[in-house]
């Protein structure tokens, strides 16, 4: 079904840089990174934009709802309670058309244990967590 | 521990703290640090590369192990923009602040947010009950540790490596995990994973005559003039492997160690005299890899692929300042041509292949 919905960057906490036309994405909160292709990046700037999703595919002639969904799932964007432009002008027209190759996300999570919250259990206030509470303290 | 050691103590209150309180209690812990009496402290200033640091530790080992990896600018001369960092443990200062988390969850994201709100910087070490608060505007810092043995056996090889990079970010002149190989006052960094080769060709190269600022961690700005690498420390570490594929005695009374990691550590320029360089011009990011061939090969490759090369273990090992981190080491890759490189097994032949590149006769 086509989705006429606007999406937005999900929040501060999702940075990116753009090199030659390709985005690292960094997940602040969750350490999460990613590594777009230049499809995937032209899509997402796009969607960053308020187009929405329909409007694209009708350009590119190929689903982008697959992406959209990726991108949602990772918490990098979310669907916002409002429809999409679906108005492309002649420039961004030309640069869909360049777009050639499948958009693809690569998801690295190799950070994401240094800042994950975790449950505290078995708190010694006297030690701090997360020793327990037979732990020597000083 | 100490109480034995010293009898009646006085222990500071354990403060029970969140992230709504967090901040606060980082904040009392630098006042606490700037109130102390020199006299129970070691004092140490130590002029590093565009910073001034005026180090104050509990434990006296602590100021020696710093003095003995970092590198000094024997030309720093008016003053530089300074770091006043503490270094408390609870054997030496017990009434040191303490607390103990209270929320529900904790984790890097949690104590970071918290500090972040309030302008700090900070990270906490749980399995160790170690704590690091850095106040950029003030340019102070403190660890609070509960014993003198705390830290974990890799602080050693660059103590205090995340206030250093908070403070050198404050300068725009941050650590980056890179090797870096010179000649003639330029130079290629040597970016990838642990294994890649970094040190190895690091080393490779200034036994040829080569020079460096460093193997692992090298201070780096990036100007409209260009990219400037500058050392950070003075100490290199290689396997005894390495050092003897390289040439090398690993007898050579330059060589400390091992070290946590059973590798050898050594001052560069102690082992190859004039191969340490106060300051080199970027040229290139190198990516090397391992591959057994028998000649060094090079071709070119994307500022992005350089970025995915150092953005996770300049993220893992530089913890606190990610925001910045990836701004900057973006602003890195672009300014600067990348190169993959697979590696020889000929030392000779990979110290030619980078006299050349550096001579600018790239492939």
């Amino acid at each position: 079904m086509a989705c006429y919905v606007k999406f937005a960057v999900s929040g501060p906490d999702i940075v990116c840089e753009e090199f030659d036309g390709e985005l690292v994405v960094l997940d602040l909160k969750t350490g999460c990174y990613f590594s777009f292709n230049r499809s995937a990046s032209a899509i997402w700037d796009l969607l960053t934009a308020g187009i929405a999703p329909a409007v694209i595919e009708e350009a590119l002639g190929q689903a982008v709802s697959p992406l959209v969904d990726n991108l949602v799932e990772h918490n990098l964007l979310v669907a916002l309670d409002e429809p999409g432009e679906r108005q492309l002008d002649g420039a961004v027209l030309a640069s869909l058309r360049s777009v050639q190759d499948a958009p693809v996300v690569e998801a690295f999570d190799d950070l994401a244990d240094l800042i994950r919250a975790d449950p505290v259990h078995e708190v010694d206030e006297a030690a701090g967590w997360p020793h327990q509470k037979e732990a020597v303290s000083f | 521990m100490a109480s034995s050691e010293r009898g009646c103590l006085i222990l500071s209150p354990v403060r029970k703290v969140g992230r709504k309180d967090l901040a606060s209690f980082a904040r009392d812990a630098l006042a606490f640090a700037r109130s102390l009496d020199d006299a129970r402290l070691t004092r140490r200033r130590l002029r590093l590369h565009g910073l001034d640091l005026d180090l104050i530790v509990a434990d006296p080992a602590y100021a020696l192990a710093c003095e003995r990896v970092y590198a000094i600018d024997p030309l720093a001369g008016a003053p530089q923009p300074g770091l006043r960092l503490t270094v408390l443990d609870g054997e030496n200062v017990p009434d040191m602040p303490r607390c103990v988390w209270s929320d529900s969850v904790i984790g890097g994201g949690p104590v970071r947010d918290a500090l972040e709100a309030d302008n700090l910087a900070g990270v906490y070490d749980p399995e160790r009950d170690l704590w690091q608060f850095h106040d950029p505007e003030t340019g102070e810092g403190v660890q609070l540790m509960p014993t003198v043995d705390t830290p974990p056996p890799w602080e050693a090889s660059v103590p205090l490596r995340l206030f250093l990079h908070w403070a050198m970010h404050g300068i725009g002149r941050p650590l980056v995990h890179a090797g870096t190989v010179g000649l003639d006052g330029d130079c290629v960094f040597l970016a990838g994973a642990g294994g890649s080769g970094k040190s190895g060709t690091t080393l490779c190269g200034i036994l040829d005559g080569l020079v460096s600022v460093g193997d692992d961690y090298v201070l780096a700005d990036v100007t409209a003039e260009g990219v400037t690498a500058r050392p950070l420390v003075k100490i290199m570490k290689q396997d005894r492997e390495g050092l003897q594929r390289l040439g090398v005695d690993p007898g050579d009374p330059c060589l400390q160690g091992p070290n946590w990691q059973g590798k050898l550590e050594f001052e560069f320029d102690r082992l190859c005299p004039g191969s340490g360089a106060r300051a080199l011009s970027g040229q290139a990011i190198l990516l090397p890899s391992v591959t057994g061939g028998e000649r060094t090969s090079a071709r070119q490759a994307t500022a992005k692929e350089a970025m995915m090369a150092l953005a996770p273990s300049s993220f893992a090992q530089l913890f606190g300042a990610w925001r910045a981190d990836l701004s900057f080491l973006a602003e890195f890759c672009r300014r600067l041509p990348v190169w993959r490189v697979d590696l020889g097994t000929d030392p000779a032949e990979v110290a030619g292949f980078l006299r050349g590149f550096l001579a600018g006769s790239r492939p």
